[in-house]
């Protein structure tokens, strides 16, 4: 259980998938302008990506070795079985958040930090199930928390007097980038 | 004595550092002095091309902020890094990390911690050698992690420490800081040091007690609501003991106080909610 633990808090704190990696940008940057939309989207990310590193466990063994060079793609299709499984049983137990989602859930599918953790965890010699499970947790929980980090300082920022040239993208950018210079301090740490 | 103006209260804060820089020009010799012109004058002129190209006006630059990043950048600082470096260091912490979000009240970071991180990650090499007039020798932090107990013990790294508590212990007293902060900070640095058995001599070695007193206490940053300042502060403190003995920088308060910057925010809704 503590090596589960390990493995989850690396994942997510000192190999931080966004702010250490510089995966899955696109929705760090464009989902994180409401509290809410972060929270659901880290969420929905942490559940598919712990169920889709599962699922690529469970294949990788049945993989015989000449489709090595396949696997990102049958990868893709794994992630995109594990939305629409997230977005049917969201709509069934949590309607509210499906509804508040709306097409970012399906857009999880091409979040390449999904893919990346996914070949990343895999990567590992001789990963067990629990291990690769815990890289999918960790790293979900990760991004979850980044996300929701940057979606408050950004509603922090949102009533200062920024200077025209940086307002909107540009200081987003910046600020990930401070960001990813704090969690590199946590390098190792764990 | 209740002192209200921000201006003053910079003014007081920059102040409040002279003990602290004393001691740093005593123990490392006048090195410390150059570099102190050095960062100000960048810093100085730094914000005031900033303010020029906003269209705000220049007598803003005498606010004093820009001389407190300064101060905390000139501790913070190795003596006798090139002058490049701590300028470049300077003018990180003034354009990069307060006027790009708008200058002074609107940065979520910490602007000296934030220059002084991106200066160490760029120019590693002259960090991690801290020469005391020409006679060269490892940082006593390095050596301490090496298990040297002759750096451990000797009185001289407790000076800094006592002269930053000195002026710290004034800003205290004139209420120009939260005194939970610092209080929040010691209690997780302590209670982490505790907890991986640690020497107490490694609460007052390598500027823990200057970031109590100096850094953790800038309002900008820090969480707004109370519960969220003890959350912040202590965290930030555990941070920087646990980061100290397993990270893989030499020292990292200035990056457990970059981590509690961006965690902030979320510490302020953490106690909003469980409060509820």
């Amino acid at each position: 259980m503590s090596a589960f633990i390990a493995v989850v808090i690396t994942a997510a704190l000192a190999d931080n998938i966004v702010l250490g990696k510089m995966l899955g940008l696109c929705p760090f940057i464009s989902l994180s302008r409401r509290l809410d939309i972060a929270l659901g989207v880290g969420v929905a990310t942490t559940a598919v990506l712990t169920v889709a590193c599962a699922l690529a466990w469970c294949l990788e063994g049945l993989l015989p070795e000449a489709f090595a060079p396949l696997r990102p793609l049958i990868f893709i299709a794994v992630v995109a079985c594990a939305v629409q499984a997230t977005t049917m049983l969201m709509q069934l137990t949590l309607p509210l958040i499906h509804r508040m989602l709306g097409v970012f859930l399906p857009l999880i599918a091409t979040n390449c930090a999904i893919l990346g953790i996914m070949l990343l965890s895999l990567q590992q010699e001789n990963a067990s199930f629990t291990q690769v499970v815990a890289h999918g947790l960790g790293g979900g929980l990760g991004f979850m928390l980044a996300i929701v980090a940057f979606a408050l300082i950004r509603l922090r920022i949102s009533e200062a007097q920024v200077p025209p040239t940086f307002r909107g993208a540009p200081l987003a950018v910046i600020n990930a980038g401070w960001m990813a210079l704090a969690f590199s301090g946590l390098a190792g740490a764990f | 004595m209740k002192i209200a103006n921000s201006t003053a209260i910079m003014w007081s804060v920059a102040a409040a550092t002279l003990p602290a820089l004393a001691a740093a020009t005593y123990l490392y010799g006048w090195g410390v002095c150059q570099q102190l012109f050095i960062t100000v004058s960048a810093a100085t002129l730094c914000e005031l091309i900033c303010l020029r190209w906003q269209g705000k006006p220049l007598a803003a630059a005498a606010d004093g902020s820009a001389v407190v990043a300064a101060c905390i950048l000139t501790i913070a600082l190795p003596p006798y890094v090139p002058w490049g470096v701590a300028a470049a260091a300077a003018i990180f912490a003034i354009g990069l990390a307060k006027h790009c979000y708008g200058g002074l009240g609107n940065n979520p970071f910490n602007p000296a911690m934030a220059g002084y991180a991106l200066a160490f990650i760029s120019f590693p090499e002259y960090f991690n050698a801290w020469t005391a007039d020409a006679t060269s020798h490892p940082t006593p932090l390095a050596l301490a992690r090496l298990g040297d107990p002759l750096a451990a013990t000797t009185w001289l790294l407790a000076l800094p420490a006592l002269a930053a508590a000195a002026g710290g212990g004034v800003l205290l007293l004139l209420r120009l800081a939260d005194w939970r902060l610092p209080l929040a900070f010691c209690l997780g640095a302590v209670a982490t040091s505790m907890a991986l058995a640690l020497d107490w001599q490694t609460l007052i070695q390598g500027g823990l007690v200057f970031a109590a007193f100096f850094v953790i206490t800038d309002p900008v940053t820090a969480a707004t609501s109370r519960g969220g300042r003890w959350c912040y502060a202590a965290l930030v403190g555990a941070l920087a003991i646990w980061l100290r003995q397993h990270g893989s920088h030499s020292d990292s308060i200035a990056f457990a106080i970059l981590i509690g910057n961006v965690l902030a925010p979320l510490c302020d809704l953490a106690v909003k909610q469980w409060r509820r």
